[in-house]
């Protein structure tokens, strides 16, 4: 394993994600997550759904990370048809502007700039994930593997912190979750060649009702 | 230092314990100072976006010049370890409003360890209240000690919570050495006039020289 | 067994809108039920699917026509004699100015079936097209089965909306009871408009229902409800300004 592995899936690394609870909050207030149980299969859950779906579009994009404008302007645009909630779409781009700012400071490429272009600026976070990845000498099985460990990361992290659930806990939660982690980053990393169009789509529609009712409170802790 | 500052606006942090009054002092520095120049705010609320409405309420810019970042639980860590979502509201901001010459960015309320990172800005003042007890600026921290203007606000209080405003300064003094304190009480409008005339002056300099500010 | 049914409407050369094709291999018939518009029903539904079955259907609205498909029932997908699994593939094209309203009765994931629904929407710019799809798990207090719904839908060859879902529902065989969708019980409705100016994005929960509208760029918008009952699942969307 390279260290640049190591590196780009340590939280610490400046990304912007510590703000994101992705979903946690939501799944907190109405009640879905109150214990270790119930964050258990709200993390499988998401794993099965975005975290497939990210993880797929981020291994695409790392193995194809010379690809056309043609190409990345579809992967983004069937990335989006795969979001239904515009926050969602949003968070993402967001969260692909700031990394896309790391990736450039520790791994210069240029590869960035063609991406950049390509869309107007507006390049999802699994896609930057993918090409900063590449440019650090790594794998699309790694993008897979990074994107869903930082999923599981946002999720568990937001849990401790809402619910004051016990940290020891929770690291042994994510512990026990590994070989289905790695099976979902083996699932996405084997689409990493295929059309865009065919790459994994498995949502979990309340995910998107949840995130477009986190916009409307009046109150909250976490961006989304 | 940010990434090749010429040019761009003079970044300036707004940080200190909650309620010691950074809203306030960002609502009078934009009454005092947008006559004069273009300014733009950031402001980061642990919980709510309160902070950038409130600002857009008082009306002392246009509510498109405020513009909120959620920061997740953790204030000091958007302001120091993980600027990402601050330095990219920064950017998208001054990116909308070319020749915008100052921005402003207030951090969630938080403790006396918080500090910005001088990636995010190119000065900071640090915000402490009277009420918050006359040993504040003894017990020091990273803000107090070495903030580029420290200020020691509600003033027009200490009688109420025997304070001593004499021991504030000395203690803040010996922190701080030659590093500039202002008093301030904010009830006024004018409070802030010794505050707004540090960041004029600081403004000059900057545009005189980035790298010298 | 395989079947495949086909609509083919276009406008006739007095402006109104025809089925020029109109065929059917059981289950998938369909009969004419009205004009102006026109309002074909599909028939045939509660035969099938049964486990085993595969089932196409071929839908295409020409430039300016309208169509609107509804059906007399809900369709129910059953477990065939093998255990073996079923698929409903519907493909659908509307070209310019033609108008697709698809609306019909629930698909019923009866206990025991292993149905995917598939679905392709293809829409030219400049059409109006409605898409909805509404899944039921299981019969009335009866558990349900299995069933995975893929969507896909574009719009002036882009893709506004591609999702596959897979409804853990309490009672499915594979289904973990704990699944926070479940919390909200079984009924799952997937809706997309292309066409008119997207509406803005809103939501709306209580304990029996998930619902959420959401603009998908300039011309598209989609809903999504989920929720214990399919009527309280309508008249959610129904208040998020979906309308038969």
């Amino acid at each position: 394993m390279h260290a640049a592995v190591l590196l780009l899936a340590d939280g610490r690394l400046p990304t912007g994600g510590h703000a994101h609870s992705s979903g946690t909050e939501s799944a907190v207030a109405i009640g879905d997550v109150i214990d270790l149980p119930t964050l258990r299969t709200h993390v499988r859950r998401r794993l099965a759904t975005t975290g497939l779906v990210d993880a797929a579009f981020a291994a695409a994009a790392c193995a194809q990370a010379d690809g056309t404008a043609v190409r990345w302007r579809a992967l983004a645009a069937e990335l989006m048809a795969r979001t239904g909630s515009p926050k969602l779409r949003e968070v993402s781009i967001t969260l692909g502007r700031q990394l896309l700012r790391t990736g450039r400071r520790a791994w210069p490429s240029p590869r960035y700039d063609v991406v950049h272009d390509a869309l107007g600026g507006a390049v999802p976070q699994p896609l930057v994930m993918g090409l900063v990845v590449a440019a650090a000498g790594c794998s699309p099985a790694d993008a897979a593997l990074v994107e869903l460990h930082h999923l599981v990361g946002s999720l568990t992290t937001a849990a401790v912190r809402l619910l004051g659930l016990d940290p020891f806990d929770v690291a042994a939660l994510s512990a026990s979750l590994a070989p289905e982690i790695e099976a979902w980053a083996a699932t996405a990393a084997n689409t990493c060649d295929a059309d865009p169009s065919s790459l994994p789509g498995d949502v979990d529609l309340v995910t998107d009702v949840l995130a477009e009712h986190h916009t409307t409170w009046e109150v909250r802790l976490f961006a989304s | 230092m940010p990434a090749d500052p010429r040019g761009r606006a003079l970044r300036i942090g707004i940080g200190g314990p909650v309620g010691s009054g950074k809203t306030a002092l960002v609502a009078a520095l934009c009454r005092l100072l947008a006559p004069e120049h273009s300014m733009v705010v950031v402001t980061n609320d642990i919980f709510t976006t309160e902070d950038a409405e409130a600002l857009r309420r008082m009306a002392v810019l246009p509510d498109d010049r405020i513009v909120p970042v959620e920061t997740g639980a953790c204030p000091h860590t958007a302001i120091r370890d993980d600027i990402s979502a601050n330095l990219d509201a920064v950017e998208q901001l001054e990116a909308a409003h070319p020749g915008v010459e100052m921005t402003l960015v207030e951090s969630g309320g938080d403790n006396l360890t918080a500090i910005f990172s001088r990636a995010l800005v190119d000065v900071q003042i640090f915000v402490i209240d009277v009420a918050g007890g006359d040993k504040v600026p003894r017990k020091g921290g990273p803000g107090v000690t070495t903030a580029d203007l420290l200020v020691i606000n509600k003033t027009d209080l200490a009688a109420l919570v025997h304070a001593d405003l004499g021991v504030m300064d000395r203690d803040a003094r010996a922190r701080r050495g030659e590093l500039p304190i202002a008093f301030t009480s904010l009830v006024h409008p004018e409070g802030a006039a010794a505050v707004a005339g540090w960041v004029r002056e600081r403004l000059a300099a900057w545009s005189a020289d980035p790298a010298r500010v | 067994m395989h079947a495949s049914g086909e609509l083919v409407v276009a406008l006739d050369g007095r402006g109104r809108s025809v089925a020029h094709t109109i065929c059917g291999e059981a289950p998938l018939l369909m009969r004419v039920t009205g004009h102006d518009p026109l309002t074909v029903h599909l028939v045939g539904g509660a035969a099938g699917p049964l486990g085993g079955d595969a089932l196409r259907m071929r839908v295409d609205v020409g430039e300016g026509a309208q169509l609107h498909v509804r059906s007399v029932a809900a369709t129910l997908a059953q477990p065939g004699p093998h255990g073996t699994a079923s698929v409903t593939c519907t493909d659908a094209h509307a070209a310019a100015g033609a108008t697709l309203d698809w609306w019909p009765e629930p698909l019923v994931a009866v206990a025991g079936c292993d149905h995917t629904v598939r679905t392709r929407v293809v829409a030219a710019a400049g059409s109006d097209v409605r898409w909805v799809d509404e899944v039921v798990g299981g019969r009335h207090d009866a558990p349900a089965g299995t069933v995975v719904l893929h969507q896909r839908v574009e719009l002036d060859g882009v893709p506004v909306l591609h999702h596959t879902v897979r409804p853990s529902w309490p009672a499915t065989a594979t289904a973990d009871p704990t699944a926070p969708a479940a919390r909200a019980g079984r009924v799952l409705v997937s809706a997309v408009w292309l066409g008119p100016p997207s509406c803005r994005s809103l939501t709306l929960l209580d304990a029996g229902v998930r619902a959420g509208r959401f603009a998908l760029g300039a011309n598209a918008t989609a809903w999504v409800g989920v929720g214990a009952d399919l009527d309280v699942v309508r008249a959610a969307l129904c208040e998020l300004d979906l309308r038969r």
